[in-house]
């Protein structure tokens, strides 16, 4: 089976357990259920109107419509399967590679409609940036793992403006100190948290307007989620992140706007504080505190 | 979340149970002390005195106890309000304890240097004001128990009583002192006596806002009592 179908397979496996467990969840959401609080904001750098995913005959993303604002960090958080991943997913094109996978509504960066067929995806990913839940380095250089992005799109015309913005990634992504002395060596020979940061260079070096990070801490340990959560924190200032997280206290940290996902539904979403001190819907407050279910 | 749910929620109900406790004490504090103060017995008020230490122990169980609940559990949303409002009422209830000790103390100043048991008169046109005090502490701690929201909002209402009373039993002090001069040492005494007992319905009225903030997530500290509605508490 390829990746792509086993992802597939996966997702819609998923997605049974979750309906299987989730008749009174469904009664909660009822019929005329639509999300509670504000979906959109001001200064939205993606806006997302009625998303709907489809794997085949399983309905993943139902009617989600969602902004996410410059330089902030949000957060979408949810159980198992709930489809906050393939939302995520959706944000730049990423579940094109599933087999059986249908996208409908409208997702626009920038007031540009990404599923427009004449777009062509791959700037599309580089202003859009993914960081996925393992570190995945290509088993190259460190400095051949964050040029090959900017060398690709053309980015850099010569060798010198490649060194440069693999030291300006690198030092962006607070790695620079660590692997100054030997960018020639492999990237996979760095610790988990080093590679992770690693990926996040390699997103930034292709100048990217929006970073997707799917649980870019779940393989690291508390030190090395520390620098990455404050990483995330020192990024916002200059782009757009979108995080999927299962850690609570994660999404609480290091997200102005929450977002909670539940059987495909955005359910909630809202200023962090608000979700984790006071959420609105009694979904969101059994996820959060550990009734769910 | 992989969290023990039920054992958490066993720890968050026997965290009520150490504040319900400490109520039940802090209570009992306040009503010996006032029967103190209206019977002149000194004896009471020195019983008051020595239990004062018993409220302090509390307070410090408690107080340890809401660290290790938020530093094992992390918890948000309304397990969070519950130890944040249950934490704020220990601090509360150990107020409730020191103004006890207080009147108490004046009590035991008062009438065992003086032996002066005219000066009750002094007193006795207060029963309002420390009916009122002792009532509401008893109500908001009745809400705490139940996380009853209707009962909170009555404890706070009252508040304009509560100060009505306050002004009534001062304005008859002064009268006293305006009538015979010599009486002003013991007026001050019975005033800080009488702050006192305002206070604590004051301490109640802090614990009702808490039952309020724990369970709606509305923070009603700086709302007017007569601004609270079922409106204003309902879902926002």
């Amino acid at each position: 089976m390829t990746n792509t179908l086993a992802d597939a397979a996966r997702i819609t496996e998923e997605a049974k357990q979750a309906d299987a467990q989730g008749d009174s969840h469904k009664k909660a959401l009822g019929e005329d259920f639509r999300t509670v609080g504000r979906i959109r904001v001001d200064k939205p750098r993606m806006r997302c109107t009625e998303v709907n995913v489809f794997y085949g005959q399983n309905h993943a993303i139902k009617g989600v419509s969602l902004d996410i604002g410059a330089n902030e960090v949000i957060a979408m958080i949810g159980p198992s399967g709930c489809g906050k991943s393939t939302f995520l997913r959706s944000l730049n094109r990423m579940n094109d590679t599933i087999e059986g996978c249908r996208i409908e509504g409208e997702i626009l960066l920038d007031d540009q409609d990404i599923y427009d067929k004449k777009l062509d995806v791959v700037p599309l990913r580089a202003r859009v940036g993914m960081v996925f839940q393992k570190p995945n380095p290509f088993p190259k250089s460190i400095y051949e793992n964050i040029a090959y992005g900017p060398r690709i799109h053309g980015i850099a015309a010569t060798r010198t403006a490649l060194d440069e913005i693999v030291e300006t990634s690198l030092r962006k992504a607070g790695l620079w100190e660590e692997v100054k002395d030997r960018l020639d060596k492999p990237g996979t020979g760095l610790s988990g948290g080093q590679q992770q940061r690693l990926c996040i260079a390699r997103a930034i070096a292709v100048a990217p307007e929006v970073i997707l990070m799917d649980e870019p801490c779940s393989a690291l340990d508390p030190i090395a989620t520390a620098k990455v959560e404050e990483l995330i924190d020192e990024l916002r200032a200059n782009y757009t992140i979108a995080i999927v997280t299962h850690s609570m206290q994660q999404a609480a940290r290091v997200s102005q706007r929450t977002a909670y996902f539940h059987l495909g539904n955005l359910v909630e979403v809202g200023n962090t504080t608000q979700i984790f001190t006071n959420p609105r819907h009694k979904l969101t407050e059994d996820y959060i505190t550990g009734r769910f279910g | 979340m992989p969290r023990a749910i039920s054992r958490f929620e066993s720890e968050l109900e026997g965290f009520r149970a150490l504040a319900l406790n400490m109520g039940e004490v802090a209570l009992v504090q306040v009503q010996k002390a006032v029967t103190a103060l209206s019977q002149a017995d000194v004896n009471q008020a020195c019983l008051v005195q020595t239990r004062e230490k018993r409220i302090d122990q509390f307070d410090m169980q408690a107080q340890e106890r809401a660290i290790e609940l938020l530093a094992t559990h992390q918890p948000v949303a309304r397990d969070l309000r519950f130890i944040v409002a249950i934490s704020r009422t220990i601090t509360d209830l150990e107020r409730v304890g020191d103004e006890a000790a207080r009147i108490a103390g004046l009590v035991v100043a008062h009438y065992e240097q003086d032996g002066g048991l005219a000066d009750l008169v002094l007193f006795d046109s207060a029963d309002a004001l420390m009916g009122e005090a002792v009532d509401m502490l008893a109500r908001s701690l009745d809400a705490v128990e139940t996380d009853d929201v209707t009962a909170a909002v009555a404890v706070i209402q009252r508040t304009g009583r509560l100060a009505g009373h306050f002004d009534a039993a001062v304005r008859r002090l002064a009268t006293y002192v305006m009538e015979d001069g010599r009486n002003i040492k013991a007026m001050l005494d019975a005033l800080i006596a009488l702050k006192a007992l305002e206070r604590v319905g004051a301490h109640a009225t802090n614990i009702a806002e808490n039952v309020i903030l724990s369970v709606t997530g509305k923070d009603v500290r700086h709302i007017k009592a007569d601004h609270l509605s079922a409106g204003y508490l309902g879902p926002a």
